[in-house]
C-alpha cells in the first residue's frame, strides 16, 4: 500500500506549466513541487520559492576546508618534519596558498554535493523511485500532496482547474516514500527538475 | 519573465547635463588644478622635482584614459560575445571611451617632455654603464617607444570613435546593418587591445624599473584598470538612476555589474599573488628587487593596496543581498577606484624616485610621500573626466532605442532574492 499520494498535471511545455503555476497560486492552492526536464526562468518567482540555503553550507564547508589544509600543512612542514627549502620558515604562508584554495573549494564543492543529495532524497547506492518518469524526458509536471487535499471535492476542483489550465493528463500516484516539497528542498531552480 | 507582464518597448531617453554634475567637473578641476600648481611650484628645482611630476602626470593620465580604454573593452568583449543583458547599460561605458583621445594627448606631451625624467633607461649614455639595460635596448629606444605610443594612442581612440559613432547612429538609422557593423569593429577593437594592452603597459610603467620585468605584468594591469572600469561604469548608473534616468535598469542589472566587480577583483588578487609567490619563492635578486623597494619604502601602501582591491570587494560582495544593494556596491565602487588608482601609482612612483637618485644626508630616498601634487593631479583629472563622459551622455539618447538585443535587457532577470 502506498503511504503518500500525490496528484500529478502534466504538461508539454513550459509556457503553459508556468502560467498554470500563477493561476493556481492565484486560487490559494499550495503546489507541492514542479517536475520539469530543464529549469525554466521564472519559476522560482512564479513559486515564491525560498531562497536555497545550499550556500550557506557552502561556506562553512569551505572554512572547515581553510582550516583543515592550514593545520595540515602546520602539523606536516613545521611539527612533524621541518625541512629547509631555500631559507624559507617552516611555516611558509604564500607557499600554501594554492593549496589551502584548492582544498577549499574541494570540501565546498564535495560538501555541498552531499548535503544537497541529502536534502533532496537522493542516494548513489539505489536508484530512487520517480514519482512520474517522464518529467526527465518531455514532460512537465506540477505535484499536488493529496494528504493535504485528501477530499474528493478538493481533488476535483484541483484536476478540473489542471485540465482548464492546459494539462495534458491529470493522475495519481502512491508513494512507498515521502517526495519532499519544494520548500523542504530549500533549493532553487534546478532542484525543482530532479525527481 | 514576460508571461504576467506585456513588455514596453523603451523610449528614447535624453539626459540633460544636471548643473550639480557639471560643478562637480569644474570644481575638482579647479580645485586639482591649483593643488597641481602648488605641487609643481614646491617641486620645482629640487633635485628629484621633474621625476615626480611628470610620473605624477603621466601615472594619471594613464589612469583615466585606461578607465575609458577598458571601458570601450567591456562593451565591445560584450558585442562579440552576443550579451543581451548589458544593452541598457552600454551607453555608459560608450560614453566613457569618449576620453581616450583627451588623455592621450595629455600622456603623448608627458611622455614628449618628461620622458628622460620618468625613464632611467631613456637616460643619456646610460647604456654604457649598465649593462642590462644595453640589452634591451633594442625595444627600449626613443623610437620603438614614440612610434608604438602613437599608434597605441590613435588605434585606441580611433576604434573607440568608430564603435560609438555607429552606436549612435543606430538611433536614427535603424536595421540589422549596423548592429553587424557594431560587431566587426568590435571584433577588431579587441584585436587591438588583446595585443597592445599588454605591450603598452610594458613600455609605459613596466619599463620604469628597466632592470625587471613580469610576464604577467599585462594582465595585470590590465585586469586592475578594469574593476576600476567597470566600478565606474556602476558609480554612472547609480548617479543617473538617483537623477530619475535609466528607469529600465533594474536591481537585476546592478547585480550583474556587481558581479563583474567581485569577479574581477578575484581576478585581480589571483595575479597580484601569483605575481608576488613565484618572486617570493624564486628569490633570485633581479626579480625580487621590484618587491623590495615596494615592501621596504612603501609597506603602508603596499598591504593598503592588497586589502582595500581584494579582502575589502571579496567579503562585502559576496552575497547576493549585498551586490543588489546601491549603498553597498557604490562604497565598493569607490573603494576599489581608489584602490586601483594607488595600485598604479605603487607600479610607477616608486621605480622613477628610485631611478632619481636623491640622496638626502648621504641616504637615498626612495619615498617622498603624498603631496598636493600627487592629490591634486587625480582630482584635476577625475573632474576633466566626469565633465567629458556626462556631456557625452547628454548629446545622445540613454538607451540605444534600436538595438536588437533591447527587449532581452529591458526583461533581463537573475531570479535571486
Amino acid at each position: 500500500m502506498a503511504k503518500y499520494n500525490y496528484l500529478l498535471g502534466l504538461f508539454d511545455d513550459e509556457e503553459p506549466l508556468l502560467a498554470a503555476v500563477h493561476k493556481i497560486r492565484d486560487a490559494g492552492l499550495n503546489i507541492h513541487d514542479v517536475l520539469l526536464p530543464f529549469p525554466i526562468h521564472g519559476l522560482d518567482d512564479a513559486l515564491n520559492a525560498r531562497e536555497t540555503k545550499l550556500h550557506n553550507a557552502g561556506f562553512l564547508f569551505g572554512a572547515t576546508g581553510t582550516a583543515f589544509a592550514l593545520l595540515m600543512m602546520s602539523a606536516i612542514s613545521v611539527f612533524d618534519w621541518p625541512n629547509n627549502f631555500g631559507g624559507k620558515p617552516f611555516f611558509s604562508m604564500p607557499s600554501w596558498i594554492p593549496i589551502t584554495f584548492e582544498l577549499t573549494v574541494l570540501f565546498s564543492a564535495v560538501g555541498m554535493t552531499i548535503v544537497y543529495y541529502i536534502r533532496n532524497g537522493l542516494s548513489v547506492f539505489k536508484d530512487i523511485e520517480p514519482l512520474e518518469p517522464r518529467t526527465s524526458s518531455d514532460r512537465f509536471a506540477i505535484v499536488f500532496d493529496l494528504d493535504e487535499y485528501g477530499e474528493e471535492a478538493d481533488m476535483d476542483k484541483i484536476s478540473g482547474l489542471l485540465t482548464s489550465l492546459g494539462a495534458l493528463e491529470v493522475k495519481t500516484k502512491g508513494m512507498s516514500k515521502r517526495h519532499p516539497s519544494h520548500e523542504e528542498q530549500s533549493t532553487r531552480g534546478f532542484a525543482s527538475g530532479t525527481n | 519573465m514576460g508571461h504576467h507582464h506585456h513588455y514596453i518597448r523603451p523610449e528614447a531617453e535624453y539626459y540633460e547635463m544636471d548643473p550639480k554634475v557639471r560643478m562637480t567637473g569644474i570644481v575638482l578641476f579647479v580645485v586639482g588644478a591649483l593643488l597641481f600648481a602648488l605641487g609643481v611650484i614646491s617641486n620645482m628645482g629640487a633635485d628629484y622635482g621633474a621625476t615626480r611630476i611628470w610620473t605624477t602626470l603621466m601615472h594619471n593620465s594613464y589612469f583615466f584614459l585606461g578607465l575609458g580604454l577598458a571601458a570601450t573593452f567591456y562593451v565591445t568583449a560584450q558585442t562579440v560575445g552576443y550579451s543581451g543583458w548589458v544593452i541598457l547599460i552600454s551607453r555608459i561605458p560608450e560614453a566613457m571611451g569618449r576620453v581616450i583621445p583627451f588623455f592621450a594627448v595629455i600622456l603623448l606631451l608627458v611622455f614628449v617632455f618628461g620622458w628622460r625624467s620618468i625613464y632611467e633607461w631613456a637616460h643619456i649614455g646610460i647604456e654604457e654603464t649598465d649593462e642590462l639595460i644595453a640589452g634591451k635596448k633594442p625595444f627600449l629606444n626613443g623610437t620603438f617607444f614614440f612610434g608604438a605610443t602613437v599608434v597605441y594612442l590613435v588605434l585606441w581612440s580611433l576604434l573607440s570613435w568608430m564603435f560609438r559613432k555607429n552606436s549612435f547612429e543606430n538611433d536614427k538609422d535603424p536595421g540589422i546593418h549596423r548592429y553587424k557593423r557594431s560587431k566587426v569593429i568590435a571584433m577588431i577593437f579587441l584585436f587591438v587591445f588583446a595585443i597592445s594592452s599588454s605591450t603598452a603597459l610594458w613600455h609605459w610603467f613596466m619599463s620604469i624599473d628597466p632592470h625587471w620585468f613580469s610576464t604577467l605584468y599585462g594582465w595585470y594591469c590590465f585586469i586592475s584598470i578594469f574593476v576600476a572600469a567597470i566600478a565606474t561604469t556602476l558609480l554612472i548608473v547609480l548617479t543617473l538612476r538617483s537623477q530619475g534616468y535609466l528607469k529600465n535598469i533594474t536591481t537585476d542589472h546592478l547585480h550583474d555589474l556587481g558581479k563583474w566587480m567581485f569577479a574581477f577583483s578575484v581576478a585581480w588578487a589571483y595575479l597580484w599573488f601569483s605575481q608576488f609567490m613565484l618572486i617570493w619563492y624564486g628569490n633570485i635578486p633581479e626579480e625580487t628587487l621590484y618587491f623590495c623597494e615596494r615592501f621596504e619604502h612603501y609597506k603602508i601602501l603596499f598591504f593598503l593596496n592588497f586589502m582595500i582591491n581584494f579582502p575589502l570587494p571579496f567579503l562585502v560582495l559576496m552575497t547576493a543581498r549585498a551586490k543588489r544593494n546601491p549603498n553597498a556596491i557604490g562604497f565598493i565602487a569607490v573603494m576599489v577606484i581608489i584602490g586601483h588608482w594607488l595600485d598604479f601609482y605603487l607600479l610607477a612612483m616608486p621605480g622613477a624616485i628610485k631611478s632619481a637618485h636623491y640622496f638626502d644626508h648621504g641616504h637615498q630616498v626612495l619615498n617622498l610621500g603624498f603631496g598636493p601634487l600627487e592629490i591634486g593631479v587625480p582630482i584635476m583629472f577625475a573632474g576633466a573626466f566626469i565633465f567629458i563622459v556626462f556631456s557625452t551622455l547628454a548629446k545622445h539618447s540613454l538607451v540605444p532605442v534600436n538595438h536588437p538585443f533591447l527587449r532581452q535587457s529591458v526583461e533581463h532577470a537573475t531570479h535571486s532574492i
